[in-house]
């Protein structure tokens, strides 16, 4: 959680490389990515909706501030799913 | 006291009676109609079932230690027949479930009676149970305060005296949150203890389920209960069922205790430290430690839970965002357009946390924190002031959680009362935090809580209609 009011200090990936002053790098965002996953925010969402992606750019600050090693893997690991998996899976259903 | 929860849990001493099992359904259903309009923890009571339910437990004279107890669950969990709601208006018309959800059917095996499903924040992402569609779950000690959330249905019927036992799920802190506020034990085990199969699904890389209740016993009694692995889970552990009930009697003796410093002290009022302090002073735990890079930790379990939980319902956010709960419509929006690359770095951050916290673990085996900053706010609170910073209400109520569950570790929470000198009637919830597989060190230190009266969960007193 920041310990600051919420303010946009870190434009999203892919944003507008030149920022238009008094626009809030996180509405380029919205503009340029929503409509490529089907989404229409509604005006009314539009100040909730920005004030989550700027709480999340904190969050990512924090994230992206660490510097894993090559080897640091992802949490998840995936498991295999063999023939016999199924059948006992089924046969628990 | 409770004229529903007096020697629940049947010993072999204690032989069974014919028709017991349909007294306590009885009266759990007595109690529920008494107390819900206050408390508004059950969104479907299944009083016809549950009857059927006692009466064949009644009929074979099931001698299982769980047989006849009333149980409820977070209205997540599949039902039979009716339609998984997860706390929303849009699925009130899905297709009814064609089964009970794993963990139902295991309690039911052990003997114990489904009375009906619970209120949750919608779709779980929230901490409060300030569902608009259902109305909010009022703390049955204090109906003008929350009760916490997500699963803020199954903490205020146990506290309320309607049941003794509930489920409910925690993906970052939604059994510890309500646990905490409403001043019943919690149990969220270690990540893929439990099955999920059968409850709806939130952030499949952190969510868990687990028991709430009046007592240690009878939570760990429906723990064991629950065990054992599940196919359907992908992430269901392959362990053997490692009963715990039965060690509950060793408490904390032989047990290595300490509290949790840094991110958990700077983000917690006076009540969530006082609380602590008590329990470590019963414990006699004089050591406290630091874990790395907490607040990485919490922020890479909130882009994992935005980016996930988005995704997951990214059909309705496009087709339906208007029938969403307000209250997390726009957090859900705003987590569909989150950028690859933070995720893919939150899950590798969130690897690296828990080899670090493992090695804690070499020197011991119990660590302290509180489960929430504060005791519970009123409800409608937006902003909550915690050791001297102004935070955003509904979010904070898990900061102190979510670290944990993001690395998956075993927590037990319990009740310590009068820590709040502004509010003295309200509780707050203790962690007790194991490290992973370790239920047993949680419950047993919980139950020697118990024993010592220094966690207790006490019956609302509320008001008569």
């Amino acid at each position: 959680m920041p310990d600051r009011p919420l303010q946009p200090r870190t434009a999203p990936p892919g944003s507008a490389t030149t920022l238009t002053p008094g626009v809030d790098p996180h509405d380029l965002w919205i503009d340029a990515v929503a409509p490529t996953l089907g989404l229409a925010i509604d005006p009314t969402h539009r100040p909730g909706v920005r004030q989550y992606l700027q709480l999340a750019s904190t969050m990512a600050e924090r994230v992206m501030g660490w510097k894993p090693e090559a080897h640091d893997d992802p949490a998840p690991v995936f498991r295999p799913v063999a023939p016999g998996d199924l059948a006992r899976s089924e046969s628990e259903r | 006291m409770t004229t529903i929860d007096e020697d629940l849990v049947r010993t072999p001493a204690s032989p069974p009676r014919q028709g017991r099992a349909r007294r306590q359904v009885e009266e759990a259903l007595a109690t529920i109609a008494r107390t819900d309009a206050q408390v508004n923890a059950f969104t479907d009571v299944l009083g016809e079932r549950a009857r059927r339910s006692a009466d064949a437990v009644d009929r074979t004279g099931q001698l299982g230690t769980l047989a006849g107890v009333p149980f409820a669950v977070k209205n997540l969990f599949d039902v039979a027949g009716r339609p998984t709601r997860a706390g929303s208006r849009i699925r009130r018309d899905a297709a009814p479930a064609a089964q009970d959800a794993t963990l139902v059917q295991r309690l039911e095996a052990a003997g114990a009676v489904l009375m009906g499903s619970l209120n949750m924040d919608e779709f779980a992402y929230g901490f409060t149970t300030e569902n608009t569609h259902d109305g909010p779950t009022r703390n049955p000690h204090d109906p003008t305060r929350v009760a916490g959330g997500s699963s803020g249905g199954s903490a205020a019927a146990v506290a309320a005296g309607q049941v003794p036992l509930t489920l409910g799920s925690d993906t970052n802190g939604s059994i510890r949150v309500p646990a905490s506020l409403c001043g019943v034990f919690g149990l969220k085990p270690t990540y893929g203890r439990l099955s999920r199969q059968g409850a709806f699904p939130f952030v499949a890389s952190l969510d868990h389920v687990g028991p709430l209740a009046r007592s240690v016993d009878l939570m760990a009694h429906a723990y064991d209960a629950m065990q054992g692995p599940d196919l359907q889970d992908p992430a269901c552990a392959q362990r053997p069922v490692e009963p715990v009930q039965p060690l509950l009697w060793r408490g904390a003796n032989g047990l290595r205790v300490a509290t949790l410093g840094g991110w958990f002290l700077a983000h917690s009022g006076p009540a969530a430290v006082a609380a602590v302090e008590r329990v470590a002073t019963a414990l006699g735990a004089s050591t406290q430690i630091e874990w790395p890079e907490v607040d990485r930790a919490r922020a890479a379990a909130f882009l994992i839970t935005n980016a996930e939980g988005a995704a997951l319902h990214l059909d309705e956010l496009r087709h339906h965002a208007h029938e969403l709960e307000p209250l997390s419509r726009d957090r859900f929006l705003a987590g569909a357009l989150l950028p690859a690359a933070w995720v893919h770095q939150a899950q590798r951050l969130r690897r690296w946390f828990a080899t670090q916290v493992a090695a804690t673990f070499r020197d011991v085996d119990v660590l302290l924190a509180p489960a929430t900053p504060c005791t519970a706010p009123p409800i409608g609170t937006e902003w909550l002031d915690i050791a001297g910073r102004r935070l955003p209400a509904r979010p904070s109520l898990g900061l102190l959680t979510q670290p944990i569950s993001c690395i998956g570790l075993p927590v037990a929470t319990v009740p310590v009362w009068g820590c709040d000198p502004a509010a003295p009637h309200l509780p707050i919830g203790v962690q007790l935090i194991a490290a992973p597989w370790r239920e047993e060190f949680c419950l047993r230190v919980a139950r020697e809580l118990e024993a010592m009266a220094v966690a207790q969960a006490p019956q609302a007193a509320l008001a008569t209609p």
